[in-house]
């Protein structure tokens, strides 16, 4: 391969032909995503005896029958959505990080820590801190992997998701340990002492439970777009995904570039579990996140890496995650479907991926000589 | 210390290493044969949950363990196949699929599990005894270590040897192995890719399959969420440290394996170390020798392509 | 005259929109050599891959031996006695050559790999063939030459009544070729009928019998070899008189631009790859690096624009040392650099023309202002370009990638030539490209020299070198063995030292 012999490779991401074509996938994508997935969570409901419409209609119950409901899937939508961002932005410049879980815990744990001192601060001073402190964490984090992928071509799969399982451990440490709250009483749970007031995230929609989280990632969106589309620098993360040995020879410092795209995905997911502390859970416990850095994953695939289509993505996710719950309150069916929910869209979206290429835009442009193929 | 025996903590240490190395060489030797070929699986992981499940549904259905062997098997292989059919036919990348496919396995086998058995507490299932390899078995410390196992252990093994031969001896092998580093020139010479990277994914689906009936069966002989924790990602850095060679990548598996027997010893001792990060620690020294001894340049040189490329 | 060994009718292939293929009819006596001719993307290899079994015809027939046959795949060719060697060599360069040639064939011990009897074998055709090799050998480790003796090797085992041969000359050195071509006239005459595509008329005026020439996706005609000449065979390709060579007015170096004193590369694998390199290239001048592809020119390009770092040596600019250079140091001097391989290093396939064309100014005025790009800086940019290179194109905007070879030439010649103030190197310039392409782009190189800046031209084809360079320096396993000036009387010299001899030696 090159000459970078090992495993690091760029996942697919949106191949412009013609604008209007482009702009069309962007929405049929996502759309096909979730047919197929309804249609196997269907099957597989249907295997254990349920019926599916009945389910799906408990589902679809649990997110539209209030205001409330609705605030709950934006509230879910949150972290996924800033985890979201985040990998989109790094998986434009060609590196896979499948370490966002590691990287909220670690980013929550350094937030949190912040959040629990009573130094009574200003709340608007109080969270900014507390944020900081998730980007460092959840940034630091991702340099590690960062730095080997881009200085040594360390394959960032394995790294990443070794860091995982030891990020997890590290935050069940210390909730468990130092930061553990009431930690002489008798059943004293692995958590840590809810957060002070002055550095929880204020509500904005009450009576539903969404958080001014909901705005911060609608910002993080806006500013990712503007540094991914727009700026050069977004520019060269992008010729460094697509064309690695182009950008070196267009003079691209590739290896800064990289560690500095890992280290802002990190930064984003610290902040995502930060702000899951922050606005939602008000304390940091052992193993908090269901698995939150890795639906990601999937929402950053069907979103197609762009902020717009992660928002979306995400939103839908926060609704199957809401419509999930209810339906295994009022169904029976396990909530770990959305699981094989989540997978089936990965596999829709890495297939689909691959079938966009092959649609025969030729005749669309003059000039274009079709297939390169020699004598 | 000096009451300490140290010669029995070794035996047994390196026996339980023997042990818990089990699953790891299973999906390991199935990893190096798709890689071989040119297919990067990360599923690994997924593919040992799916053994773990289809192992005790296997058992429970057959009411024998080696039913539940062939079930794990099965599972671990049908998972290969869809592998296959996503990332061969249908040419998508092969790191996203390996992401999904865990994604997928772990779901799936959580959702059975718990429209099963709604408290989540799995019954109890027959499982491997243990079986004394006569004669050998008696020899002084080898025959504690390595012979007195669960027959899985033994199928592990000897798998090493097999694998070797089979991939580096065999007409078979050699078309395998071409595979993996110029499709073309295999195709060329009247290989076919396409169906020798099947069979690859689906073999490599039923080790790991077998891995994770030793998860379920070998060990607890029944089934619970969150039997492989990781293992599977541990077998492919085994690959990658130990070159694609099946008796090296055979002695990573059993360093990892050591690693995890010593955690758990240690958490007994009440060392003032931590138990989180006892638990860390196999994990922790994969990291470490994983970015300090991978050699890059031996990997098949189509790993991870797409063929043909069309 | 006897029943034809092989005879194509009519075949059709398409790709989308493209007729590759267009009613083609071909056929090859026993015994003969017949060589396919025509330019990049004529046809010609497409025709011999459906005879290999890799593509299906979409129309037309095969008939091999008086019977109609279909090849489904490279296994059918080879049961029927056809074997092909490729362009670019099917050889796995980690196996050994005993590896290579054992890979596919079926043994009488399966599933045990019959290694005694093949190296056995392999002395017996050694013998017979001419075709020495060391079985136990590494391909990577043999020279291009002795690499395809292997392919031939390969084809031969499996039995081969008909060789396909797809530009075997490529990467030959001369003395090579001649080697070569005694093989072949070997093997026809042990009973082998040879295919042998090729572009090089003189290659196919000395060995063939009779020539076959294809001009976009159509047979032009057969001819016996003994009533072609060049002439004739060029308009048959072209379609037009064609004057054959064309070469532009030389002289002009004026102050240096570039000085090379001892630079030398070793790198990790590959060991010493540059050694000793010392030219002066000067303004208004074309110096043309001469040599057989694989020789150090990717390399030698690659240090001088600052992509690999050189271990040993020193490098001026005008005089002035330039230390660690680096694509951006390089950049700010004013140097342009059109690299080897446009797709994967030149151009970024998803973007579009626009930003490629500023692909190595996207953090300079005016194209960018507080860090963010301007979007109509850049596409003004863009339309000047294209108007005065005649890029077809549907716009500024359309993704590069779209477009056909020659056009993304000129969207890297457009940026680079805008960045050469100094000098410009230029590698492998024209490759892939047709006439029509290679004249601009020649065009294009000679009016930057006609501006005072300093051209290193490296390519591996002897007509462009010899046509546009000043003087000629020839690059051979990394070490120059000598500068001529750039005429045709310089040709022998070149010659031989492209085979390794140093200019000193020859008299």
């Amino acid at each position: 391969m090159e000459k970078r012999p090992t495993l690091g490779f760029s996942p697919p991401s949106l191949v412009t032909r013609a604008r209007w074509l482009s702009y069309l996938q962007f929405v049929l994508l996502p759309f096909g995503a979730v047919i197929a997935a309804l249609m196997v969570g269907a099957f597989l409901i249907a295997l254990t005896g349920t019926d599916p419409r009945f389910a799906y209609q408990k589902m679809w119950e649990g997110v539209a029958r209030s205001n409330y409901q609705v605030g709950l899937v934006l509230v879910k939508a949150t972290p996924l959505m800033i985890i979201g961002l985040g990998l989109g932005f790094v998986f434009n410049t060609g590196v896979f990080n499948i370490g966002a879980e590691g990287q909220l815990y670690m980013g929550a744990l350094l937030g949190t820590a912040i959040a629990i001192q009573d130094w009574r601060l200003p709340a608007w001073l109080h969270i900014s801190l507390s944020l900081l402190g998730g980007f460092v964490g959840g940034g630091l984090w991702g340099l590690l992997p960062g730095y080997l992928k881009a200085r040594h071509n360390i394959n960032e799969v394995i790294t990443t998701i070794l860091l995982n399982y030891i990020a997890i451990y590290i935050v069940s440490y210390f909730t468990h340990g130092p930061l553990r709250d009431n930690p002489l009483a008798e059943a004293a749970l692995p958590q840590t002492p809810e957060v002070q007031a002055s550095s929880q995230l204020p509500l904005i929609w009450p009576p539903t439970r969404l958080h001014a989280g909901f705005l911060l990632g609608l910002a993080l969106a806006l500013v990712l777009y503007l540094v991914t589309y727009r700026m050069a620098f977004g520019y060269k993360a992008r010729a460094v995904g697509s064309s690695p040995a182009a950008a070196h020879y267009a003079g691209m410092n590739t290896t800064l570039i990289m560690v500095i795209v890992m280290v802002v995905s990190g930064g984003l997911a610290g902040v995502a579990g930060t702000v899951e502390i922050l606005g939602v859970q008000h304390r940091l416990r052992d193993m908090f996140s269901p698995g939150l850095g890795y639906s990601a994953i999937a929402i950053a695939l069907m979103g197609n890496n762009h902020p717009l289509g992660i928002i979306l993505a995400s939103v839908l996710f926060g609704a199957l995650q809401v419509g999930a719950n209810n339906m295994q309150a009022l169904a029976g069916v396990p909530v770990t479907i959305v699981d094989v929910l989540q997978a089936t869209v990965i596999f829709f979206v890495a297939v689909s991926a691959m079938v966009r290429w092959r649609m025969p835009l030729g005749r669309l442009f003059p000039g274009k000589r079709e297939g390169s193929r020699s004598s | 210390m000096n009451d300490f025996l140290w010669l029995p903590f070794l035996v047994s240490l390196l026996a339980a290493g023997v042990r818990l190395a089990t699953p790891l060489l299973f999906a390991a030797l199935g990893g190096i044969t798709n890689e071989l070929s040119g297919v990067l699986n990360i599923g690994l992981e997924g593919m040992l949950i799916a053994g773990t499940f289809g192992a005790y549904l296997g058992a429970l259905l057959s009411g024998s363990e080696w039913g539940g062997a062939l079930g794990g098997l099965l599972a671990g292989g049908l998972l290969g196949l869809l592998f296959a059919f996503l990332s061969i036919t249908m040419r998508a990348d092969q790191v996203v699929l390996g992401t999904g496919l865990n994604i997928f396995a772990l779901g799936l086998t959580s959702f059975f599990f718990r429209s099963m058995y709604k408290a989540g507490i799995s019954q109890f299932v027959p499982s491997f005894e243990v079986w004394n390899v006569p004669l050998l078995s008696d020899i002084p410390f080898i025959g504690q270590i390595f012979f007195r196992q669960v027959p899985l252990v033994y199928l592990a093994y000897g798998l090493i040897p097999l694998f070797t031969f089979l991939l580096y001896k065999t007409t078979w092998g050699l078309k395998l192995r071409c595979c993996g580093e110029h499709p073309r020139a295999a195709e060329t010479v009247g290989v076919n890719v396409v169906k020798t990277r099947y069979l690859a994914l689906i073999l490599s689906g039923m080790l790991a399959g077998l891995g994770g009936t030793f998860l379920s069966l070998g060990q607890i002989s029944a089934f619970t969420e969150g039997l492989v924790s990781g293992r599977g990602f541990i077998a492919l850095a085994a690959i990658i440290f130990g070159r694609w060679k099946p008796v090296n990548v055979a002695l990573a598996c059993l360093l990892f394996g050591v690693a995890d027997a010593l955690q758990l010893r240690l958490q007994g001792f009440g060392l003032p170390i931590r138990y989180e990060f006892l638990l860390m620690f196999p994990y922790l020294l994969t990291l470490i020798t994983f970015v300090v001894f991978v050699n890059r340049g031996d990997s098949p040189a189509s790993l991870g392509k797409p063929y043909p490329e069309k | 005259m006897p029943a034809p060994l092989l005879e194509m009718r009519q075949i059709v292939k398409t790709f989308g929109s493209l007729r590759a293929n267009d009613q083609v009819d071909f056929d090859v006596q026993a015994g003969e050599i017949h060589a396919l001719l025509g330019e990049n993307g004529a046809g010609k290899t497409t025709l011999m891959n459906i005879l290999y079994g890799l593509y299906q015809p979409d129309g037309g027939e095969i008939y091999w031996k008086g019977e109609r046959i279909s090849l489904h795949s490279p296994r059918d060719a080879i049961r029927h006695r056809i074997g092909m060697i490729h362009q670019h060599l099917m050889l796995v360069p980690n196996f050994t050559v005993l590896e290579n040639i054992l890979v596919g064939l079926p043994s009488p011990r399966e599933p045990l790999l019959p290694v005694q009897e093949t190296l056995i074998r392999l002395q017996d055709f050694a013998t017979q063939y001419g075709l020495p090799i060391d079985p136990t050998l590494k391909v990577r480790q043999l020279p291009l030459g002795l690499q395809q003796r292997v392919e031939i090797l390969k084809a031969l085992f499996r039995g081969a009544d008909l060789l396909i041969l797809d530009e075997p000359t490529a990467v030959l050195s001369p003395l090579e070729v001649e080697e070569f071509f005694a093989i072949l006239k070997n093997l026809v005459g042990k009973g082998v009928s040879i295919i042998f595509i090729s572009h090089k008329l003189e290659e196919v005026l000395r060995i063939s019998d009779r020539i076959t020439v294809l001009r976009h996706g159509r047979r032009v005609g057969t001819i016996e070899t003994r009533h072609a000449t060049q002439q004739i065979l060029a308009e048959m390709m072209v379609g037009r008189a064609v004057a054959l060579d064309y070469s532009f007015p030389k002289g002009g170096a004026a102050q240096p631009v570039l000085e090379l004193n001892g630079v030398s590369l070793v790198r990790p694998k590959a060991g010493r790859v540059l050694k000793d390199i010392t030219f002066t290239l000067h303004s208004g001048e074309i110096l043309g690096i001469a040599g057989i592809d694989g020789n150090g020119q990717e390399e030698l390009a690659d240090v001088v624009c600052g992509l690999i770092p050189y271990t040993e040596g020193e490098m001026r600019l005008e005089g002035q040392p330039i230390l660690n250079p680096t694509p951006r140091k390089m950049k700010a001097a004013g140097l342009g650099y059109v690299p080897a391989d446009r797709q994967r290093v030149g151009l970024v396939k998803n973007f579009s023309i626009a930003h490629n064309l500023v692909l190595k100014s996207l953090d300079d005025p005016p194209y960018n202002a507080h860090g963010f790009l301007r979007e109509k800086v850049v596409r003004l940019n863009a339309q000047q370009i294209i108007q005065e290179f005649d890029i077809r194109a549907a716009g500024p905007m359309q993704p590069v990638g779209e477009l056909s070879g020659g056009n993304q030439q000129k969207v890297i010649l457009g940026r680079e030539l805008q960045l050469a103030r100094r000098l410009l190197v230029a590698v492998h310039p024209t490759r892939g490209l047709d006439i029509g392409a290679t004249e601009s782009v020649h065009r294009f190189l000679y009016a930057q020299k006609e501006k005072g800046i300093g051209i290193l031209l490296i390519s591996a084809d002897l007509d462009e070198i010899l046509a546009l360079s000043d003087r000629i320096a020839v690059l051979f396993r990394g070490e120059i063995l000598g500068i001529v000036p750039g005429e045709v009387d310089s040709l022998p010299a070149i010659s031989r030292m492209m085979l390794g001899e140093r200019l000193e030696a020859i008299a």
